[in-house]
């Protein structure tokens, strides 16, 4: 059966994929998780609404790295593309992700400097979540900065007004107080 | 809840199930959950590996069976572990050892495992990510109790009705089983129990050191009213002797490390800021009282970077 509202989640080896998984179905929307592996014909048969490209314990530029399918770039749906994710789409669109950046794991605060739909509400300093080692050095030109932590990095960019948003941060845990407030509007774009 | 009552009558059938009940929250609504499915078709074995908290064998037969509304079997293996575990301090491969042990104790507390064809495990969501995931995508942060360590030989099917869900949906299908608070709101303890919270080798006398400044940390908190404030809370012994001066006299003692967090399903947590009061009354008990240890520390670290667990 074709669920028409389906959020598609891609996989790249994250410790919280199903917990991205359990923030959409808090919106009472479908979502389905595929392996980054899975052949571009599953993901148009799932025929997403959406997309979110997971975290994981590789650096983008490491080899045998999993990499983004440039068949998601093209379905012209929002896309959310979380710490390993949002570095897939910094490579995609010419980006550059520094592996010998600045480290964040555990507490940071999040510094709005742009207003976005998909951020509305978040307050001044308000807790997120980090677990990286890569961090965005450089945004490709079409893209606008968000947010950045206490630390200084790149936190939070979009690119078509918040149809394709990247966060370093992880939105999906409990520990990031406010950024979880970016998953109603997001599922239900 | 209903379908999966139905799941687990479906797949069981007319078979056995032996259920392990460890104490902790997860188990006792898997076991309750599977009664309520199949009955008298569930036998429920405790096993004592040795490296319990203090008195947990009598929780165990007393308020839990209460609790549950049937008999749960107490086995004491705790010499055939801490035999088994002689030398060991690489932790991998203590869970290991534990896990094995625990089916191999299982089927010998059974006496015949071939009548019970389905084994009832409390595995969680976040035992099975850290183990290395679904799709065995997510990097290997510990192998659980739960899922790593399973023989290849085991002579059950396991039944795991409880591996789609997080910890606090886990109380949420206990609370509509009927069981009551003071069970439901257990912290988390780890299958491996205090094998995996005595920092390298496991000693009888290390369980002992390790049972008694756990103890007096717990008692602290429910005290003080601050137990269900925290999501988990717990000693580690580290086995680093540190130079001590207690009575004019020189000691060359253990550490013990104190750990308490808050989380809401396991994934992340934070650090528990503790009242100074209360780190100052826990860490003057375990020294007073405690014999072989001369430090206490309070570990101040979120996940990630650590996990909860230190081992």
């Amino acid at each position: 059966m074709l669920h028409k509202q389906t959020v598609l989640i891609i996989d790249y080896g994250s410790q919280y994929t199903q917990l991205i998984a359990r923030r959409i179905r808090e919106q009472n929307v479908y979502s389905e998780i595929l392996p980054h592996s899975a052949p571009s014909e599953e993901i148009l048969q799932r025929n997403p609404k959406a997309v979110v490209l997971s975290g994981g314990p590789d650096s983008v530029y490491a080899e045998g790295a999993p990499v983004l399918d440039p068949l998601v770039m093209e379905l012209g749906v929002p896309i959310l593309g979380i710490c390993y994710g949002f570095g897939l789409l910094m490579t995609h669109d010419g980006g550059v992700v520094m592996s010998n950046g600045q480290r964040e794991y555990g507490f940071a605060e999040l510094a709005v400097e742009n207003g976005s739909r998909l951020l509305n509400g978040i307050t001044e300093k308000s807790q997120v979540w980090m677990s990286h080692g890569d961090a965005v050095d450089m945004l490709p030109e079409n893209w606008s900065v968000l947010a950045r932590s206490g630390n200084g990095v790149l936190a939070a960019a979009e690119r078509d007004g918040g149809v394709v948003l990247g966060t370093q941060f992880h939105p999906e845990v409990v520990h990031t107080v406010e950024g979880r407030e970016l998953f109603p509007t997001f599922s239900l774009m | 809840m209903e379908s999966t009552i139905e799941e687990i009558r479906r797949t069981v059938g007319e078979e056995k199930v032996l259920c392990g009940v460890s104490g902790g929250v997860d188990s006792a609504v898997l076991a309750k959950l599977i009664h309520k499915a199949v009955g008298s078709q569930l036998r429920c074995v405790f096993v004592d590996h040795g490296l319990l908290r203090k008195n947990e064998p009598d929780y165990i037969s007393g308020r839990l069976a209460q609790s549950l509304g049937f008999e749960v079997e107490v086995h004491d293996f705790s010499e055939t572990f801490l035999s088994k575990l002689d030398g060991i301090v690489d932790p991998e491969e203590k869970r290991r050892i534990i896990g094995e042990q625990f089916i191999r104790s299982f089927e010998s507390a059974v006496q015949s495992g071939a009548d019970f064809r389905f084994l009832g495990q409390g595995t969680l969501y976040p035992d099975i990510i850290e183990s290395g995931g679904v799709r065995g995508t997510a990097d290997v942060i510990k192998s659980h109790h739960n899922v790593g360590g399973l023989p290849d030989d085991m002579e059950f099917e396991l039944l795991e009705p409880l591996r789609e869900l997080f910890k606090d949906e886990v109380r949420k299908v206990g609370k509509e089983l009927g069981l009551p608070e003071d069970v439901l709101g257990r912290h988390p303890f780890p299958g491996p129990g205090l094998g995996v919270r005595i920092i390298g080798e496991i000693t009888k006398e290390r369980v002992k050191i390790l049972q008694e400044a756990d103890h007096i940390f717990i008692d602290a908190l429910r005290k003080h009213g601050i137990y269900d404030k925290i999501w988990q809370a717990f000693a580690v012994l580290v086995p680093v002797k540190t130079v001590g001066v207690m009575g004019d006299e020189r000691t060359y003692a253990n550490l013990i490390a104190l750990r308490a967090v808050t989380s809401v399903d396991g994934m992340t947590a934070d650090w528990y800021r503790l009242p100074e009061n209360v780190l100052s009354e826990v860490s003057n008990k375990i020294v007073n009282l405690v014999t072989g240890v001369n430090r206490v520390v309070y570990d101040v670290s979120s996940k990630p970077p650590s996990t909860i667990e230190w081992e």
